[in-house]
């Protein structure tokens, strides 16, 4: 049985492509078997994000349909042996599946690997219930901006009512200066909200946007210089059970004199 | 149910009519018969009789019959006049004594109706019903069961706002709880979750949603919240929305309708300082004699 796992958030654009993208490439570092689903129909991104755009033949309607065995439709990532990716399609709208045949397909898939992650279109609407069909757990990503922590609050009721009860949080684009300076909320005002447990917290960093650009997860690359990709593989260590302290993200803001005023007011 | 089936077959030695031969005789073990009674007590309304139906045993055993009667008289009082007379109670196999049967019909008589027939499977019944002056049946209980009118009315508690509504969760953006009575909430009340209310709000948590009390116009309602930090909170026909800046401090406060509109105080300081004036309709402070 593997674990299947919703990433979605309710609102556009905070990064849920980039968070499965990289998760799932994390997670391939730990040395598991990874799926990565695109539920995201007429709107694809995943595969732009891994670079895996070219090797797309055929989709997940394609596989629904009958059209090709859902073997065929998986591509495989050369880089990273273990993670397979189930392309969307281009060409359809969210409304041409239904939440039963994307449950049938995904249960295909569910012995073969440790993780099946579910990349889920932004909106609660079909796109929404399709993606949440076959999951047991969901990880909602937000960015700490009042928008889409309420997308959010409004995402982890529906999951609720649909039965998914274990979410965890992942708040995404944090910037330490910017809390620094009380202009952002903070991870605990997020926190006080949404009330359900934290997963882990990714800086905002421009090595994100290059690494998208190049079809790169970031986890792919050097990780002693970039924050973000330690922060996705200590996620991916968390999702898999183990106690992993949050990094200190506050602590390159200040310097050095700031550390020893941190230290002095306790 | 072993009673039951002894009363069963008394009651085929005591009364061989035709009837219950021929139901035993096509049902040989009467307790496979289909238990078609209802799971309360219903009301069955026939052209010249009204039909109290109770369960059976099986069903469900009735022990505490004040509040069975209870119930049937708050139902009673909401409803509207019933065009006959006569009752007839289908007691099944359940045990009446002469008291309680004296309850009903008490009851029945405050409604302008009469017990006039208890139709019983069981003999305790049937003597308790005869010693009473009541005309009696005893029958088997798959005839009683064959006779429950096919219209019911089921008699449930009528809600009356004096029972709450309990809710142990966060009401997160986009749920909107609606309820006649009061509302409990032991959990926060996120920004875009609603809870209206025909009576008091109370929530255990944190309040950042929208609650409107008294929604069906009740100016004496209140809202009460360990952290009061709405946005916006309605009694009655008011509204206020809540100031911008939030205070650094938060303690449970009341939410009442006072002369000048919606109106926070602690709630340590409520219960003590404030009545309810019934004539201008709105909560006042009254002179603390400590502090003069």
């Amino acid at each position: 049985m593997s674990r299947v796992i919703v990433v979605t958030s309710g609102k556009g654009g905070v990064g849920k492509t980039t968070c499965t993208a990289n998760l799932g490439s994390a997670l391939v570092k730990l040395g598991k078997k990874v799926a990565l689903v695109d539920a995201d129909f007429g709107l694809r991104n995943l595969d732009l994000l891994l670079g895996l755009e070219n090797r797309v033949v055929y989709t997940a309607v394609e596989a629904i349909a009958g059209e090709c065995r859902i073997e065929q439709a998986l591509v495989k990532d050369k880089r990273q042996s273990g993670l397979v990716l189930l392309p969307a399609a281009q060409n359809r709208n969210k409304e041409s599946v239904t939440p039963t045949q994307m449950k049938q397909l995904i249960m295909k898939l569910n012995k073969a690997f440790d993780y099946i992650l579910v990349d889920s279109p932004a909106g609660i609407e079909m796109g929404f219930r399709n993606a949440i069909s076959a999951a047991r757990e969901a990880l909602i990503v937000t960015t700490p901006e009042i928008t889409a922590v309420r997308d959010a609050d409004r995402v982890v009721g529906l999951l609720e009512a649909y039965g998914i009860k274990r979410t965890r949080l992942i708040v995404n684009r944090l910037k330490p200066d910017m809390i620094k300076m009380n202009e952002m909320m903070s991870v605990e005002d997020v926190l006080e909200i949404l009330a359900i447990p934290l997963l882990g917290i990714v800086p905002d960093d421009k090595q994100v946007i290059i690494a998208s650009n190049r079809g790169e997860p970031l986890v792919l690359g050097d990780q002693k210089t970039s924050v973000p990709a330690t922060a996705f593989l200590n996620i991916a260590r968390r999702l898999e059970g183990e106690k992993v302290p949050l990094l200190d993200l506050m602590a390159d803001q200040d310097g050095f004199l700031g550390k020893i005023r941190r230290f002095f007011a306790g | 149910m072993d009673e039951t089936q002894t009363d069963l077959s008394q009651n085929l030695n005591d009364v061989p009519s035709p009837d219950n031969l021929e139901t035993e005789s096509t049902t040989p073990e009467n307790q496979i018969v289909e238990d078609n009674s209802p799971l309360e007590i219903q009301l069955g309304l026939e052209e010249d009789q009204l039909t109290i139906v109770m369960p059976t045993t099986g069903r469900c055993p009735i022990e505490d019959w004040d509040a069975v009667w209870l119930m049937l008289e708050k139902h009673l009082e909401q409803h509207q006049e019933f065009p006959v007379l006569n009752v007839s109670v289908l007691a099944q196999n359940q045990l009446l004594g002469g008291r309680q049967l004296q309850q009903l019909a008490e009851l029945l008589s405050r409604h302008q109706l009469q017990l006039k027939r208890v139709r019983t499977s069981r003999r305790q019944t049937a003597i308790a019903a005869a010693t009473a002056g009541y005309g009696v049946e005893q029958e088997s209980l798959a005839k009683l069961l064959a006779d429950i009118p096919i219209k019911l009315e089921p008699v449930k508690p009528v809600n009356d706002g004096t029972n709450a509504l309990y809710l142990s969760q966060t009401i997160r953006s986009g749920v909107e709880i609606r309820y006649k009575g009061s509302v409990v909430i032991t959990g926060d009340v996120n920004p875009g979750g609603v809870i209206i209310a025909d009576r008091d709000i109370v929530i255990w948590g944190c309040l950042r949603g929208v609650a409107h009390a008294g929604a069906e116009g009740d100016r004496s309602c209140r809202i009460m919240a360990l952290q009061m930090q709405p946005t916006q909170l309605r009694i009655a026909d008011m509204v206020a929305r809540s100031s911008l800046q939030t205070p650094d401090h938060l303690q449970p406060e009341v939410a009442y309708l006072a002369a000048e509109g919606i109106r926070l105080v602690p709630a340590t300081k409520f219960s003590k300082n404030y009545a309810y004036a019934a004539e201008q309709q709105v909560w006042e402070e009254l002179p603390d004699p400590m502090s003069l």
